[in-house]
């Protein structure tokens, strides 16, 4: 499966057309990561926009927890990493491990930012798919936030 | 809704700031008024909804609500916004939020929010991002909670850390802050 396809099978990038996804393809550098290999740091400011093409990715918090280590999810193909540290502009929020070989496509700062800045139709469908992932993870976030929350308070 | 641009940008500058004179009025056309009565409820709990709603007279309280008890985050008032994930990525609603008098709303749908785009890219562009910025820091916050459980969490309080004894109270907090509510619930 080439780049394209593999985005083209992620339901957020459904909107895009055939050729706002290869100027996508352009602007991004496909690599593959072994096994272990720490994508995303809790520790350093991330500099770049991962999508996932093939692998696993263990997601983790480890900073600034009394209960150690902490392992979130599993993230598949399809999923988009590094967002909440390139907009907020601080460390990530999580770190991201390969867990096992991983290829994935990734978007440098500075082309994120033209994408995320200017005003035309291919950054503006990339905008949305931004912000939906954005919105997604926070109803995720809060989900089990209240969870844990009314929980305690049995 | 014959609010006029000049009373828009009065009431809700955050969103106006980002519209120039036409984007402004086909985003006052594309808003729906919705006039509730006290004790109505806008929006359920886990129930679908896909709109931003601007509260433009009235008073309302948001809260959730689990089999035992209901737990208010605070209270919104003219000029106030909520909805912004549910804008940005329709589904279960995160709080309930019932009229505490009879109120007025503007209410922006998704789809209206998209018939913008093509005519005014820059602006609902601008408006994106906006929320995007706002999703990432509650993100951050929520983060910090679920994750610290008994840690110091910044900017609770007019911008000072504080400590909370117990996760429920400080799941108050953060979930007031969350949903926009910076005061104290009445």
């Amino acid at each position: 499966m080439n780049f394209i396809e593999h985005l083209q099978s992620v339901p957020l990038f459904s909107e895009m057309t055939n050729d706002e996804l290869k100027t996508l393809e352009q602007s991004m550098v496909i690599e593959d990561y072994p096994d272990g290999h720490r994508i995303v740091s809790e520790e350093h400011v991330n500099d770049r926009f991962y999508v996932l093409l093939e692998g696993e990715v263990e997601i983790t918090h480890e900073k600034d927890t009394e209960r150690g280590l902490q392992r979130i999810s599993i993230m598949g193909p399809g999923s988009l990493i590094g967002l909440h540290g390139l907009i907020g502009h601080n460390r990530p929020i999580v770190s991201c491990r390969a867990n096992g070989a991983v290829k994935a496509a990734y978007l440098p700062s500075p082309a994120f930012n033209l994408l995320y800045q200017y005003n035309t139709r291919l950054p503006h469908h990339f905008q949305t798919v931004v912000a939906k992932q954005l919105a997604s993870d926070y109803r995720n976030i809060v989900g089990e936030l209240r969870e844990m929350m009314l929980a305690d308070n049995d | 809704m014959d609010m006029t641009p000049a009373s828009f940008k009065e009431q809700f500058p955050a969103i106006a700031e980002h519209c120039g004179p036409a984007g402004l009025n086909d985003l006052l056309a594309a808003l729906q008024t919705i006039n509730v009565q006290s004790a109505q409820a806008v929006t359920s709990d886990g129930e679908y909804c896909d709109s931003l709603y601007l509260v433009v007279e009235g008073n309302l309280v948001s809260q959730i609500t689990s089999d035992r008890e209901t737990i208010r985050l605070g209270s919104l008032k003219k000029g106030d916004i909520f909805g912004e994930v549910n804008i940005l990525d329709p589904g279960p609603s995160t709080s309930t939020v019932i009229a505490t008098e009879d109120s007025m709303l503007l209410a922006l749908s998704h789809n209206a929010f998209r018939s913008l785009e093509k005519p005014h890219p820059v602006m609902t562009g601008n408006i994106l991002r906006m929320m995007c910025s706002i999703m990432v820091d509650r993100c951050r916050l929520a983060d910090k909670l679920l994750f610290s459980k008994y840690a110091y969490i910044e900017g609770i309080t007019d911008g000072k850390s504080a400590q909370h004894p117990g996760i429920v109270e400080w799941g108050r907090d953060i979930l007031k802050k969350l949903h926009g509510h910076a005061g104290t619930q009445s």
